[in-house]
């Protein structure tokens, strides 16, 4: 599916924006997904939907159709984690919000301090967006490649190293500078 | 930068590093400025755990998009961005024809309009909005040999197909009804009570009713949509 034309979504052309939704609704699913599939399921699609309404009233500033899915990402994942702050608000006492730091204490809790409370929690959206937008075009595919092996889907590095072919000794010096590589474009 | 001190606090964040390999991460850090690269080893590691999904996302294509949510997101396009002028002259023929009939003015027109406007779009305000969901605490329905998700796909083709595997979650999202003047429908697959439940609500006000299955699953779908057809027409 081809990427929208930014000037006739701008324009609200109704043929753009049904094609945009198709295009759109995976990166918003993975992203809710990412975040609320362990705890609640059932939420992941509402939440998706509602980062794409919520993109749609972003899309006038918006300059380049380039930017659309960073963007989405970036509103899915601030809606993920307002969505999870209330449920266990809720869950604790009824209708306040509750700091992901909290939750850890909760004693049903199945957060782990590890797990949540990433910095892109105190970020912008925008600069969320931005900061996705620029791992997109300056991170390198071999460091892509590695950090999603190892953060993502859990490989242990005798598992990197066969999968990307390089010495088992090297995967942690890979690491350790796609590592320093990520917290550079997010200084810059 | 101090390579084995990257290689031990990874491999210790990822419960890899053996106890000697522990032993030495101690040691290591026993300086503050190794102390000081550790933890930010760590903050960086909390920074690619978060950010890594969200670069991968922009390349998803798995899901599909669901039709139910379709005019609720054009109405919120045209409430912020309006509809545009300019494409009155590229509109397609039925388009064209639609504005002819609105020149007449009258009910009328309108009715034709809306009928020549997408002859094959199924959302004409009395078609139902279709949301299916199945209940599945235990997770056999996802197990390799259940065909259930898959008659349900076919059953409804143009929706997503949500699975709960709590009764709560699905409680708070069967509460959940969307702005829309079109009835809504939404059917329930609990398979541990062998029956699909529907809900509807629609000018009549709200139906609920209840399909055993009795070891006939495709006979409960069948009679399932004959009922919604007979409540809706579709």
């Amino acid at each position: 599916m081809q990427q929208p034309d930014l000037a006739r979504l701008k324009q609200g052309d109704r043929a753009e924006w049904d094609d945009a939704f198709s295009w759109l609704y995976p990166t918003a699913m993975a992203v809710a997904r990412n975040k609320l599939q362990p705890y609640y399921p059932g939420d992941v699609e509402d939440v998706a939907l509602e980062a794409m309404e919520a993109l749609i009233e972003r899309v006038p500033k918006l300059k380049r159709a380039e930017e659309l899915k960073p963007m989405l990402a970036a509103i899915s994942h601030n809606k993920a984690v307002d969505h999870l702050k209330k449920m266990y608000g809720e869950k604790r006492g009824g209708g306040r919000t509750t700091s992901l730091e909290a939750l850890t204490d909760a004693e049903d809790s199945h957060y782990e301090p590890a797990a949540e409370g990433t910095p892109l929690d105190f970020m912008e959206q925008s600069e969320i967006a931005e900061y996705i937008h620029k791992l997109l075009d300056q991170l390198k595919p071999r460091c892509r490649g590695i950090l999603t092996d190892f953060f993502i889907l859990g490989l242990k590095h005798r598992e990197i190293s066969e999968k990307q072919g390089i010495a088992v000794g090297s995967v942690g010096v890979y690491l350790g500078r796609c590592l320093e590589s990520i917290r550079k474009l997010a200084q810059k | 930068m101090n390579e084995r001190l990257y290689e031990l606090t990874l491999k210790k964040a990822a419960n890899e590093a053996t106890a000697e390999e522990q032993a030495e991460l101690a040691t290591l850090r026993g300086t503050p400025e190794n102390e000081q690269l550790f933890q930010q080893i760590k903050a960086d590691a909390r920074l690619a755990g978060g950010v890594m999904p969200l670069v991968n996302s922009i390349e998803a294509t798995d899901d599909e998009f669901p039709e139910y949510a379709r005019e609720l997101l054009q109405t919120k396009v045209r409430k912020v961005l309006g509809r545009p002028e300019a494409t009155r002259a590229n509109a397609p023929a039925g388009a064209r024809v639609w504005r002819w009939a609105l020149g007449l003015g009258g009910a009328v027109g309108l009715m034709v309009g809306l009928l020549l406007v997408n002859p094959e779009n199924d959302t004409a305000p009395s078609s139902p909005v279709i949301q299916v969901a199945l209940l599945d605490p235990v997770g056999q329905v996802r197990g390799p040999e259940d065909t259930t998700l898959q008659s349900l796909r076919q059953a409804w083709t143009d929706t997503s197909i949500r699975q709960f595997d709590s009764s709560n979650s699905l409680r708070s999202w069967e509460g959940k009804w969307i702005q829309t003047i079109r009835p809504q429908v939404k059917v329930i697959y609990d398979k541990a009570r062998g029956e699909i439940r529907i809900t509807a609500r629609g000018k009549d006000g709200q139906i609920d009713e209840t399909v055993k299955i009795d070891d006939d699953f495709e006979g409960a779908l069948k009679k399932v949509k004959a009922l919604i057809k007979t409540r809706f027409g579709k």
